[in-house]
């Protein structure tokens, strides 16, 4: 049986190139695919923590998770679409009209 | 296996709430946007209503998952609160920011069924989905209007936001993994008997926990997103954001680490480190924003600040101190607010040079303005001064004497860019700018009267609202 720090490891690596890639990625599709990566490793160490601990709820959280996710994805992609009507393009940077 | 306990009298609010949503879905298609609207307040009042009885009597649901304590009633009748006076400002107010359709009032519905949600959650799934509705209608209604700034404003929200929630989710799941449960109290009965092991882990999770609620809250260094989003959005949705979103995102904050985390040790330290952070950059990039929006953008971040020292206080006074202040927090900011709404020509609000001489153009605003500012930076008899100082006298109690004067120095250095404004209503000469708009405003003329009332009442008043407080919360 593969131990649960394992599952951790590759959990933790993969919530770090999410960081990774929201931080360096400047198309706001691609920085929205690394928070997706971030949200996967979470499910990850539960479904792991699940097993580690023989519970079936955290399991379940995994399914919610997901679902939020999904809801999230149907927004975001709602005002990606929002904004690449006016200006064609959905680099971040050019967002910046407010000098944030 | 036992079925769980559900307490109905606790799911009636809930209930209420997605019937009204459903209601005004289906009468959007029917009828003006107006009877919507008072339909969606008529939702809300006996939301409230239905929230009362339950007061003092400590109900659960489905084996803890939710939680019917007088500190999620009182932050829940907060968030009704807020959620009013952006409905009553947005009868007048939403026409000429175009953004009077139907669809304002259903992401504003159910953003505060996620809030309420959130205030009351008692597991850290059910805070999750309450979090997220709450989040998901912000972003939707952001970018509602169809204006470049508003759009900007929206993805910037939907970006931050959603790198937020993604490390909270993290952090959930590494507190369930050194502990076995999602559940607040069995969180805080698990950590007495911890595996040293877990420890890190534990401590791991937690601080991710603060920095993804330190993103819902906008604590510093997570608070870029605050001034852009809060000064890009339509005016109306900043109201609501400012008031509803952050008093459910401190009332999970508060429950999550006052009843779940307390016991864990490493977090203080750099709590404490973030709300100084926050206060000093809070305040100090207050003082030089010339648009009025964008400084009670920051005054946001500022007042975030005096929030969390109800997270690290280990007083009794810490909870009532916190519902006291969102109260006060939630009439003054919604009432400055609504004043920008009818001030502004479009949604990028009024500078502070605008506001010159506003006190002979229009005396009412500019005497209800000047009394709302002063409560924002503390000034007694407004209730601002009190929320403070109880505050504070709560982060003493509990040894923080250093987090306490920094706190009280920052609130200084905010009697300038609080007063400046109020000062130039009064003594200075009309500005040759165009005149601002004079259209007939009655129904954000009693939002702002209900603010300035509400502040004053409770301000020479405490003892009716604190009160109510003494007595156990959780």
């Amino acid at each position: 049986m593969i131990p649960t720090s394992d599952y951790l490891l590759l959990s933790g690596l993969l919530f770090t190139l999410g960081i990774v890639g929201v931080l360096i990625r400047r198309t706001a599709v691609l920085v929205f695919l690394s928070v997706e990566l971030m949200l996967n490793a979470a499910n990850l160490a539960m479904v792991a923590f699940a097993r580690a601990w023989g519970q079936l709820q955290a399991q379940s959280a995994v399914f919610i998770v997901m679902t939020l996710a999904a809801a999230e994805v149907a927004i975001g992609l709602a005002i990606l679409i929002a904004i690449f009507r006016k200006r064609v393009s959905t680099e971040v940077d050019p967002l910046s009209e407010m000098k944030g | 296996m036992p079925l769980p306990h559900i307490s109905v009298m606790l799911l009636l609010p809930f209930i209420i709430l997605l019937l009204t949503t459903a209601a005004c879905t289906a009468l959007g298609f029917l009828v003006h946007r107006q009877a919507v609207t008072w339909t969606a307040m008529a939702g809300l009042i006996i939301t409230a209503a239905s929230l009362i009885p339950l007061w003092d009597r400590h109900l659960s649901s489905f084996g803890g998952a939710l939680l019917g304590d007088p500190f999620g009633i009182a932050l829940s009748l907060v968030i009704l609160l807020g959620a009013l006076l952006a409905l009553l400002s947005s009868l007048d107010s939403a026409k000429r920011s175009s953004l009077s359709f139907p669809e304002y009032d259903l992401m504003l519905l159910l953003g505060v069924l996620g809030s309420v949600l959130l205030a009351m959650a008692g597991n850290l799934i059910v805070l999750l989905i309450g979090l997220e509705i709450m989040s998901l209608s912000a972003y939707v209604l952001a970018t509602l209007q169809a204006s470049r700034s508003s759009e900007e404003a929206g993805m910037k929200y939907f970006l931050l936001g959603a790198v937020g929630s993604a490390v909270l989710i993290y952090g959930i799941a590494l507190v369930y993994g050194a502990t076995g449960h999602f559940g607040l109290s069995g969180i805080a009965a698990a950590l007495g008997h911890a595996a040293a092991s877990n420890l890190p882990v534990l401590l791991l999770g937690t601080l991710m926990l603060l920095v993804g609620f330190g993103f819902k809250v906008a604590l510093v260094p997570f608070h870029q997103w605050t001034p852009d989003v809060y000064s890009g959005s339509p005016t109306l949705v900043t109201l609501y954001m400012s008031v509803v979103i952050k008093t459910a995102a401190f009332a999970g904050l508060i429950r999550v680490f006052q009843m779940a985390l307390s016991g864990v040790h490493g977090w203080v330290i750099p709590a404490e480190v973030i709300i100084a952070l926050t206060l000093i950059l809070g305040n100090f990039a207050a003082l030089r924003e010339e648009n009025f929006k964008r400084m009670l953008a920051y005054s946001a971040v500022a007042h975030s600040g005096y929030l969390a020292l109800a997270l690290v206080a280990k007083s009794s006074l810490a909870e009532p101190a916190l519902i006291y202040y969102l109260l006060t927090y939630t009439l003054m900011n919604a009432g400055a607010f609504a004043v920008v709404a009818v001030l502004q020509r479009d949604d990028s609000g009024v500078t502070i040079s605008d506001l010159r001489g506003l006190y002979s153009r229009r005396p009412g605003l500019a005497v209800a303005l000047a009394a709302l500012l002063a409560s924002l930076s503390g000034l007694p008899p407004f209730a601002g001064f009190f929320g403070k100082f109880v505050l504070f006298s709560a982060a003493l109690q509990s040894g923080f004497v250093g987090l306490t004067v920094i706190a009280a120095v920052t609130s200084m250095a905010a009697l300038f860019y609080y007063l400046r404004p109020a000062a130039l209503m009064f003594f200075s000469e009309p500005a040759q700018t165009p005149q601002l708009p004079a259209a007939p405003r009655q129904y954000s003329a009693v939002a702002v009267w209900v603010a300035v009332g509400g502040t004053l009442l409770i301000g020479v008043l405490p003892n009716l609202v604190m009160q109510l407080l003494q007595r156990p919360l959780t």
